[in-house]
């Protein structure tokens, strides 16, 4: 990975100092142990400090919409910047995912696609685990950004196949049960949003969840309001998420995200063929239809 | 009144002790490691962590709170919440916290009766560290690992014994209520935490607080804060996380028929936009810039402290590892 | 414990009487009296101060208190509805009799006290006039007039239709104990008055500083372009009264919302000197 690190550094310093962009959007070392962090090199004395190690697990797409958002007070001549980031396959598939909603011009983005071998899992507290690769790494079927402008060489994880085993195992258990675990988890969330503002696809202005006229859900610490929040989101993901993580490793209670932001992924393959970044074209799943889409939800609810 | 000593055998003794008083917020392990839970009878505390996940201002502070009730078109006062009678095993950082925290709810003006009533019904039982968590920098901010300020009590763990010392009259009084539990605790005990006090003290890295502070007043210029706050999400762990944060909300909510007190943060984006849509702190910069003058500046201004206890647990929560202490660094260069 | 011990809950208030203020429409008076006679009687404000006016189910705005002290048996307001307000949705579509709660009095108020044997200066601009007219209610009032020196009123708005109170401002014109200056942006057919913006009637105005406070109160901008004017004519920062507003939640100096700086506009405001806005201008509030 040292080797890596060099590659990636040198292509930042290059595209900085030729003032091809305004900002590197990667890593650098993190203040915590077993940690690196979101950087934004703006200099190739900036890019000096980039790194690429086992610790870069975040989702750095999730600063784009931020990075390409008109400021509140914008001073004269404003334009969008020019951005390059250090994508992992996971990345990648965000920032598809953010062409594809408009939400990012992809002529003012520079693509770094990296090697990703896996990055190392995060506990609780933010610092990463030795020797223990991250779920979202092992299961992951594409470790490298689709559409990279400059690709870095290395050496990627083999790409998993997606079988979504925990999900259906999970998925095959009774309502009472499944409902069981779902409230014991998600009762732990204390509605910091991390989860939100960590995943790319959540750029909305006003959240659903901070509507105030109406106010569809309140920030009471009830089960129902809660769950209203966490079930409104994940529906939000469906034939969008990525299954990054982001929002797991974001969650200071450790709540697990995955196994429900999964089921709706599992859900996209299975139903309408999508995986966004990986198949099932270009146009986002619930913007068109097919006349063999299937209508059971509809015609037949309770059947499985 | 005179350090006492329970040796760890009879600890359940002492949990019984507590229970008498009522509901006992304690150390309790589930699936996700140690938190402050309901201690029963059967419970003996542990007391193998760094600390709690969530801060104990929770205790006093919920995260939702009814503060009137709607009946008919009356509002009236609500019935108090579910009061604990104990809350035992914080740590002096959350219990420092909760000395500020204290200042702000109960001033010489106003008093907030749902935090004053939950203060005052809890016997709180802090316990000093034995160890420094990752992030730890009390030391540096008005604190300190056996630090006594906001307990009644502050209890040590040596291992084969605790430790007690009163702090308030309310905590002396339990003490002496119930000294049939307790010995007088040996030189070696009391030489044992100090050692242990100060080895934990040792290892945390200083900050610079009071030079930040300083330089904090003079200000710093709007380029500074937007460098800081370039990753940031405004995600709101930092603050939901932090045991002196205490910014709320108030809303009407009908489901409930009651007006609810929520914690809230001045890092979300939409904190202080107004119904025109004006929003004074629009750029993350300038919600930074609020939430660490807040900490390190106006606190100090207005109530001779910094609202930090030096806790770490925003620094372990960032999701872009935003770190205060190199903020603080940063402040003064 | 008894209710105003507990700063959480509000005194209930009966809408006694809406005026429409201005051509809008979107501009009312609410007269309110307390259904409990006990808490009128304890009830009892400075000029400037503002209180929480509560609509069960959609909220509570901080809004200033537009009557004066002297006025017995109701509490006025006047609110502005923002179409993307909650509350003062809400509340624009209550009648006479409905209930409503009230928290406060909240806030430092116009330090009018220790004004007295001053000439003042009171300066307002659109709809933020609310509480000047409190305070000049008050300054106007038999029992209190004579502590007072020269009272010059200078209020301006966008037309014409937009002027609040103006049965009032005509009886104010009638009298001798005051200079009332009004204006509009741009009149219209049947205006028969001044036009041209606050500033500039304030230079043209120019009542002296000598022995003398301004208060004034207005739109962010137009405070920006009115201060020069005083300055130039002498006024001393610290003899330049005016409010801040902020959002507010708890208006009890709680919920860390409303703050500029150290200060919080619902405790240590919203009432400040204009040397304390550049102090904190300075330091980058």
């Amino acid at each position: 990975m040292v080797d890596t690190e060099k590659k990636m550094k040198a292509a930042a310093k290059k595209l900085l100092s030729e003032g091809k962009v305004d900002v590197v959007v990667g890593f650098c070392k993190g203040s915590r142990k077993n940690a690196s962090r979101p950087f934004f090199a703006k200099s190739a004395a900036d890019a000096e400090l980039l790194v690429w190690d086992g610790f870069c697990t975040a989702n750095l797409a999730a600063f784009l919409p931020r990075l390409f958002e008109r400021p509140a007070r914008p001073k004269d001549g404003w334009k969008p910047p020019r951005v390059a980031l250090t994508a992992k396959g996971c990345d990648g598939r965000s920032i598809a995912g953010l062409v594809r909603e408009n939400q990012v011009p992809r002529a003012n983005l520079v693509i770094i696609g990296m090697p990703c071998e896996g990055m190392l899992a995060v506990q609780k507290s933010g610092s990463a685990k030795k020797n223990e690769t991250a779920r979202a790494c092992v299961e992951c079927v594409s470790p490298e950004a689709a559409d990279a402008d400059v690709r870095i060489e290395g050496t990627s994880r083999k790409p998993a196949k997606a079988s979504y085993g925990r999900v259906k195992a999970f998925a095959a258990k009774s309502a009472a049960e499944r409902w069981k675990a779902f409230t014991k988890e998600i009762s732990r969330c204390i509605r910091c949003n991390a989860c939100r503002e960590a995943c790319p696809n959540c750029y909305c202005k006003v959240c659903f969840a901070d509507q105030r006229k109406p106010s569809w859900v309140s920030p009471a610490n009830e089960l129902s309001e809660t769950v209203a929040f966490h079930m409104g989101r994940m529906f939000h993901q469906a034939g969008r998420c990525v299954e990054c993580d982001a929002c797991v490793n974001a969650c200071p209670m450790g709540i697990d995200l995955r196994l429900f932001t999964q089921k709706l992924a599992a859900d996209a393959v299975e139903l309408f063929g999508f995986a966004p970044g990986v198949s099932g074209g270009d146009v986002p799943m619930l913007h068109t239809f097919t006349q063999d889409d299937t209508e059971r939800f509809i015609t037949d609810p309770e059947e499985k | 009144m005179a350090t006492v000593a329970l040796d760890r055998k009879n600890s359940k003794k002492l949990t019984a002790a507590l229970l008498r008083l009522g509901r006992v917020r304690g150390p309790v392990k589930d699936e996700t490691g140690v938190v402050l839970g309901d201690l029963t009878s059967k419970s003996d505390p542990v007391l193998e962590y760094q600390n709690f996940t969530l801060p104990a201002k929770r205790e006093f502070f919920p995260q939702c709170e009814a503060v009137a009730k709607f009946e008919g078109d009356n509002v009236r006062e609500a019935a108090d919440g579910d009061r604990a009678a104990v809350v035992f095993g914080i740590r002096p950082c959350d219990a420092l916290a909760l000395s500020h925290v204290e200042r702000v709810f109960c001033d010489e003006k106003y008093a907030d009766p749902y935090f004053r009533g939950r203060r005052d019904a809890a016997l709180v039982i802090s316990l000093a560290c034995d160890k420094a968590g990752p992030s730890c920098f009390c030391t540096s901010a008005g604190g300190g690992p056996a630090s006594a300020k906001g307990a009644d009590i502050l209890s040590s763990n040596i291992g084969t014994a605790l430790l007690f010392d009163s702090v308030t009259a309310k905590g002396e009084s339990f003490l002496k209520k119930n000294k049939g539990l307790f010995r007088k605790p040996t030189a070696a005990e009391l030489t044992k935490r100090e050692k242990q006090a100060a080895d934990v003290s040792r290892r945390m890295k200083a900050v610079d607080t009071a030079a930040a502070v300083k330089s904090l007043a003079a200000g710093r210029p709007a380029a500074f804060w937007e460098g800081i706050s370039e990753t940031c999400l405004s995600c709101g762990a930092c603050t939901f996380l932090c045991p002196t944060c205490h910014c709320f909300d108030l809303r009407d909510d009908i489901g409930t028929g009651a007006r609810l007190r929520v914690h809230d943060a001045c890092m979300f984006a939409t904190f202080v936009t107004e119904a025109s849509g004006h929003n004074p702190r629009a750029r993350k910069g300038e919600r930074m810039r609020q939430r660490v003058m807040h900490k390190f500046s106006y606190a100090p201004e207005n109530y001779d402290t910094v609202f930090c206890v030096g806790c770490g647990r925003c620094v372990e929560a960032c999701p872009s590892n935003i770190d205060i202490r190199e903020t603080l660094a940063g402040v003064t260069e | 414990m008894s209710r105003t011990a507990n700063p959480y809950v509000p005194y209930k208030v009966r809408i006694e009487k809406v005026t429409v203020e201005n051509d809008e429409r979107d501009l009312k008076t609410f007269r309110l009296a307390f259904c409990d006679p006990s808490d009128g009687a304890a009830f009892s404000h400075r000029c400037g101060q503002f209180a929480m006016l509560h609509v069960p189910g959609a909220g509570e705005i901080p809004i200033g208190i537009a009557s004066s002290p002297l006025d017995k048996g109701y509490v006025e307001f006047t609110v502005k509805r923002y179409p993307t307000g909650s509350v003062t949705t809400a509340l624009h579509d209550l009648s006479d009799g409905d209930t409503i709660g009230l928290r406060g009095p909240l806030g430092n108020g116009f330090p009018l006290d220790a004004l007295k044997g001053k000439n003042l200066l009171v300066v307002g601009g659109g709809f933020a006039f609310t509480t000047l007219r409190a305070a000049i209610r008050y300054l106007l009032h038999d029992s209190v007039r004579k502590d007072y020196g020269d009272i010059t009123i200078i209020y301006g708005a966008r037309s014409p239709g937009e002027l609040l109170y103006k049965q009032e401002l005509a009886e104010w014109q009638k009298r001798s104990d005051v200079q009332t200056h009004i204006t509009v942006d741009k009149g219209d057919a049947s205006w028969k008055g001044r036009e041209g913006f606050v500033p500039a009637v304030v230079s043209q105005v120019a009542p002296s500083p000598a022995n003398a406070h301004c208060i004034v109160c207005g739109p962010p901008i137009m405070l920006k372009f009115t201060m020069p004017p005083l300055l130039t004519l002498g006024f001393a920062p610290e003899a330049i009264i005016t409010s801040q507003e902020r959002r507010m939640s708890c208006g009890i100096g709680k919920c860390g919302r409303c703050n500029i700086g150290p200060k919080y506009v619902c405790k240590d405001g919203p009432v400040f000197t204009y040397a304390q806005m550049m102090e904190m201008e300075k330091r980058g509030e």
